[in-house]
């Protein structure tokens, strides 16, 4: 597993990650194996970040949206 | 409908974020039907739950969660034994923990009758225990869990939005299909609405003792435990079961706590005679031996009318065992006195529980109770403060232990401490934290905006500035922890875990967890056990007397027309006189110039925010004074308020002015009366006068004096008094005036003993000192655990007591005089080596110059104790049997010691017994006078002088020590700075501009200011022109000038005053 904090290209549909652009690689997403939510630092005004963890055809990755970035998270080997 | 059974509001101290209120106004606004609160270790916010859910429409679900053997369970009551059984279980919880209540599965064992039981959420025993992967653990639990509730156990679905949740969630609803149990879905909510999510962070951190930068794991990682929509809910759980269970539990919840009705206890009656029998036979006994015959029959028609009420509201058994207690505390000599609206009631003056006769002094019985009175009456009765716990234990004993406790009292967040809790959880150091709550006054936390340009120069440019503002704002109202009330004592018919948990308060006392309006909501009567100082000064006094003199004084049938008393009343030496011993008090002393007892019922109810804010003070002085005339805007008036020169002085007044000039009935007016005292919008405003200006047109009255009426009226807002209140306290008043005046010297011991008052030690001191009576300092083998009186030279002095020597408590006391029973002390060994004390004690009563007796002076007393420390292992022990023969003091052990120089002596004072022989003021007098300074009493000689200039034009420089500094609401901004020097007290005036100017110097210990100077009876007021500290000239009552640099220092400080202010002069 690899923590990246990369940002990504999601493609989505009806509000779901379908695909994810990811230095030049894209990644099928099969299934959202997990979702939750972190909030940020309220006293410092940071947004909350929505993560989900995604099976895609490449293996499983985690995603985060911020505010309308989404970035990567990590890679799991 | 999905129903939210698992909810906590800010009533979970310092966990849940939102008032139940808010939870019900969310919920109904998602158009739920129910909502459970449980709240953690409690119910205390439930009764205001279940009224909110009854305005709002929805089904209020009673319930709590409840530590068990260490991790927490939902309880959700189903009927009125299962709420009687959970607040079993909180007790348990509570006796078994003060800080972390938990109960054990013995406790849940006989209670779970009537109760369902939800797993809990994430803090659960089988959520955690699943997470950590223990399915077999988290099976054992739940098994042993539905041996206690059978088919009443819910294994509970959270999804808390946290990583893993969807899989937990999955896991806990494949385990409980698994060994058959129900499951049911919640929102373990903690706010109302999302933005509340901070609010909730914050507050963890202020339980937690945490910053907002400090990992810890209970802190939030998201803001979504908020009271969600069913939709969002169904997203994350994703079995309809859940759903369905939720509302069939709520369906299956009966429980209303909010009968309409009040219970009292059950008096003791006497065999076949019933409440009412019994109340009517003592009543009219008492009234055949008040009253004489003249008077009976207006006495009895009140006595019929009142009885009759009291019996449409079955109220009889509550002023029989009101009566119980105060007879109970007059057989044991505890001196009691019922105080507030009770005073208007006859058969209370003739239960003995009040003692103003309420027909002499036209007391109004409606104010006090009505038929269409709602909730209880209040009676509230002060105790000698010394023996309150006496009558208590009784209490406790008569009514029995499972029926009585303390009421509880909701400390909620005010504006100083939310800025205290808040500033300290955003990471400002403390001494920052300090800055800014005292940077503001007491205020409501929501006020907080108005300060905020004082509260930016404290901590700078900061990004958490507004953080600050916004979270303190937010706190408005919110629950930090549960105190007790300062005297109400619930008494229940049936045990009180039909009505609410008990709890133990720090120092021991039982409490409910809910407020007194809560407490009268459930049904139950509270009693109001006040202890008041006062009473025990009077008691002590009238015990003074007799001892010394053998005269035994009948205080609560002194003549109420001593013209020595109201002479000294008049004159305004009053210092130490219940109620009326503030400057403010004696400078309207020596313009009202009372005369009689009513005069002092006036005076006490003059000086209230009611009066004083709505501008009726000086009319009454003037019109008294005959300064202007005494009109009546109409005739009607005239009878309700002739003896308040047409002022409306009196709550009673509000309601007589509503009944006689308005046309309203009795219990309309009082029911005005209320709503006139509270807060009113604008709206409801217009809605009274309406109907207020309507009944007096009705009666004949121009439209334009019944307006005008009705403005006036509407001036005496919620903070006066009622007549019947003040006539009970006149009566204190009057007492304590007549024993300051008849027995100075007994009067002031006691209040040096009990301390009922507003004056620090000295002041009472220095106050005897020119009552002609000395005060004797303590000595060793002269003083008593009390103040006591010595003969000296055919006068009394007061001797003070051992327990006054600082650090000497009552037991160290009681061990000195016990020992000096068998032989008088001789020397400071032979007290070292007969009475265990600490070497602080020792010391100080070296210092308080109590052993100066035995060896000449308090420095020989300190070194012997030193070389004594050094021989001995401890205090009140035998010397070693070599030793015996011997001293263990030699001559050679003290050298030749210089004696106490005038500074020191002071700092020995202050330091051991808590005051100065001489006025610290004294020791820079010689000074003062080089710059023009001058003692307060000078003020009185210019009165007297016939040189003496217009009052107006009268400017003088004095200096002294801060003995009080208010700042009263309704004096729009006005200090008043009460100084003190060696000749009396000066109540300093500062208007707002001059404060503002010398803000640093009236916060000083000690000053000197320059004003024009008034001058009223014994009263002397300085309106303050100019200001400077004094301190660098003496260090005031907690220190002396060497600690500032010495003598040499003292000079400096004077010349450096000098020279920033060449024109010091009259």
């Amino acid at each position: 597993m690899k923590l990246y904090l990369e940002q990504v290209d999601v493609e989505e549909d009806g509000g779901k990650p379908k695909r994810v652009r990811w230095r030049k690689k894209v990644f099928v997403v099969e299934r959202i194996l997990d979702g939750w939510i972190a909030q940020g630092k309220w006293w410092r005004r940071e947004e909350k970040r929505v993560y989900l963890r995604l099976l895609t055809d490449r293996g499983v990755i985690e995603v985060f949206r911020i505010g309308e970035t989404w970035k990567l998270s990590r890679l799991f080997d | 409908m999905f129903v939210h059974l698992h909810t906590k509001s800010w009533f979970s101290f310092l966990e849940g974020a939102s008032s139940p209120e808010a939870l019900v106004d969310r919920a109904k606004g998602l158009g739920m039907e129910s909502l459970a609160l449980t709240d953690r270790h409690g119910v205390y916010g439930i009764v205001r739950f279940q009224k909110a859910c009854r305005a709002a429409g929805i089904k209020p679900i009673v319930g709590a969660e409840v530590m068990v053997n260490g991790t927490p369970l939902v309880l959700i009551a189903r009927s009125a034994k299962g709420y009687s059984n959970l607040c079993q279980i909180i007790t348990a919880a509570h006796l078994a923990s003060r800080e972390h209540p938990t109960a054990t599965f013995d406790d849940l064992a006989g209670h779970a009758e009537g109760l369902f039981c939800l797993t809990g959420g994430r803090d659960g025993y089988a959520y955690r225990a699943i997470r950590h992967g223990r399915t077999d653990k988290a099976r054992a639990w739940l098994s042993r869990l539905r041996e206690l509730f059978l088919d009443h156990l819910y294994v509970e679905l959270v999804h808390y939005l946290r990583p893993g949740d969807t899989a937990l969630v999955d896991r806990l609803f494949d385990l409980a299909v698994q060994i058959s149990l129900p499951v049911v879905a919640a929102g373990d909510v903690l706010y109302a609405r999302q933005e509340e999510y901070k609010l909730h962070d914050l507050l963890t951190c202020i339980r937690l003792g945490i910053a907002v930068y400090d990992r810890h794991p209970k802190r939030p990682v998201n803001g979504e435990l908020y009271l969600k929509p069913e939709t969002l809910l169904r997203r994350r759980i994703p079995y309809a079961t859940a759903f369905e269970n939720a509302c069939m539990i709520a369906d299956a919840c009966e429980v209303d706590l909010l009968p309409g009705h009040v219970t009292p206890p059950s008096a003791i009656l006497p065999d076949g005679r019933s409440p009412r029998e019994h109340l009517v036979e003592r009543c009219v006994e008492a009234l055949i031996e008040r009253y004489p015959i003249g008077e009976q029959e207006r006495a009895l028609s009140q006595l019929r009318k009142e009885l009759r009420v009291i019996g449409d509201l079955e109220l009889e058994e509550y002023f029989l065992t009101v009566h119980e207690v105060t007879e109970e505390s007059r057989r044991r000599g505890i001196r009691c006195a019922g105080r507030g609206s009770a005073a208007n009631s006859i058969v209370a003056y003739l239960l003995d529980i009040t003692g103003v006769d309420p027909l002499k002094h036209r007391l109004l019985f409606e104010r006090f109770l009505h038929g269409g009175r709602k909730g209880t009456p209040d009676i509230d009765v002060d105790f000698d403060a010394e023996r309150r716990e006496e009558i208590i234990a009784w209490i406790e004993d008569r009514f029995g232990i499972e029926s009585t406790a303390m009421t509880a009292t909701v400390i909620t967040y005010q504006l100083r401490l939310a800025i205290r809790d808040v500033s300290k959880a955003l990471g400002w150091p403390p001494e920052v934290v300090d800055q800014l709550a005292q940077a503001v006054p007491p205020r409501r936390a929501r006020e907080v905006w108005s300060y905020s340009d004082r509260l930016r120069e404290i901590v700078g440019e900061s990004a958490l500035f507004d953080s600050l503002l916004v979270m303190v704002a937010a706190l408005d109202g919110c629950p930090r922890h549960l105190g007790l009330h300062v005297g109400g004592m619930v008494l229940s018919r049936e045990p009180l875990h039909h009505f609410t948990p008990v709890q133990v308060s720090a120092n021991g006392v039982k409490s409910t967890q809910f407020d007194k309006d809560d407490v009268e909501a459930l049904g139950l009567i509270k009693f109001d056990v006040l202890g008041l100082r006062m009473l025990a000064a009077i008691s002590e006094a009238v015990e003074l007397v007799e001892r010394s003199t053998g005269e035994q004084i009948d205080i609560d049938n002194v003549p109420l027309d001593d013209v020595a008393t109201f002479n000294m009343i008049r004159s305004g030496r009053t210092l130490g006189v219940f109620q009326i011993e503030s400057q403010g008090q004696m400078h309207l002393l020596a313009e009202t110039q009372p005369e009689c007892f009513d005069d002092l019922i006036a005076e006490i109810a003059l000086f209230r925010p009611g009066p004083l804010q709505g501008g009726m003070v000086n009319p009454f002085v003037r019109r008294r004074r005959g300064i202007e005339p005494v009109e009546y805007e109409h005739l009607s008036l005239e009878l309700v308020l002739r003896d308040t020169y047409g002022v409306i002085l009196f709550q009673e007044q509000v309601l007589e002015v509503a009944h006689t000039f308005a046309g309203m009935s009795l219990q309309e007016a009082d029911d005005f009366r209320s709503l006139m005292s509270k807060f009113r919008d604008r709206q409801e405003m217009e809605g009274m006068r309406s109907k207020f200006v309507t009944g007096a047109v009705h009666k004949g009255v121009a439209e334009e004096i019944a307006n005008s009426v009705f403005d006036k009226v509407s001036n005496f807002v919620g903070y006066g008094f009622c007549r019947s209140h003040a006539a009970a306290f006149a009566k204190t008043v009057y007492q304590s005036a007549w024993l300051k005046c008849h027995h100075p010297a007994a009067f002031m011991a006691a209040i040096m003993q009990h301390r009922p008052g507003m004056y620090n030690l000295t002041t009472l001191e220095q106050e005897a000192g020119r009552l002609g009576v000395l005060v004797l300092f303590p000595d060793i083998n002269r003083s008593g655990i009390r103040y006591e009186l010595e003969s000296l030279d055919g006068r009394f002095a007061i001797r003070k007591s051992l327990s006054a020597v600082t650090a000497l408590s009552v037991e160290d006391a009681r061990k000195i005089v016990l020992e000096r029973l068998r032989e008088p002390f001789k020397s400071v060994e032979d007290l070292y080596t007969r009475v265990d004390l600490s070497r602080d004690v020792l010391e100080n009563l070296a210092r308080s110059a109590a052993l100066d007796e035995l060896v000449g002076s308090s420095r020989r007393a300190l070194w012997e104790i030193g070389v004594l420390a050094s021989k001995f292992e401890r205090a009140g022990t035998t010397p070693p049997l070599s030793l015996v023969e011997l001293p263990a003091l030699e001559e050679a052990d003290v050298p030749e010691l210089p004696p106490l120089a005038e500074l020191e002596r002071l700092r020995w004072d202050y330091q051991a017994q808590g005051s100065a022989r001489r006025h610290p003021m004294t020791l820079v007098r010689r000074t003062l006078n080089m710059l023009e300074v001058r003692p307060v009493s000078i003020c009185s000689r210019f009165l007297r002088s016939r040189l003496r200039p217009p009052s107006s034009k009268l400017t003088l420089t004095m200096a002294g020590i801060v003995i009080l500094r208010q700042m009263p609401p309704t004096a729009n901004g006005v200090l008043f700075v009460t100084l003190e020097d060696e000749s009396g007290l000066v109540q300093c005036i500062v208007l707002s501009h001059v404060r503002e100017e010398y803000d640093a110097v009236f916060r000083q210990p000690s000053m000197i200011v320059r004003g024009k100077v008034q001058i009223m009876g014994n009263w002397r007021g300085l309106i303050v022109l100019e200001a400077w500290p004094l301190g660098s000239m003496l260090g005031g009552y907690r220190g002396h000038a060497s600690a500032n640099g010495g003598q040499d220092r003292q000079f400096n400080g004077v010349n450096g005053i000098a020279k920033n202010h060449p024109k010091i002069d009259m």
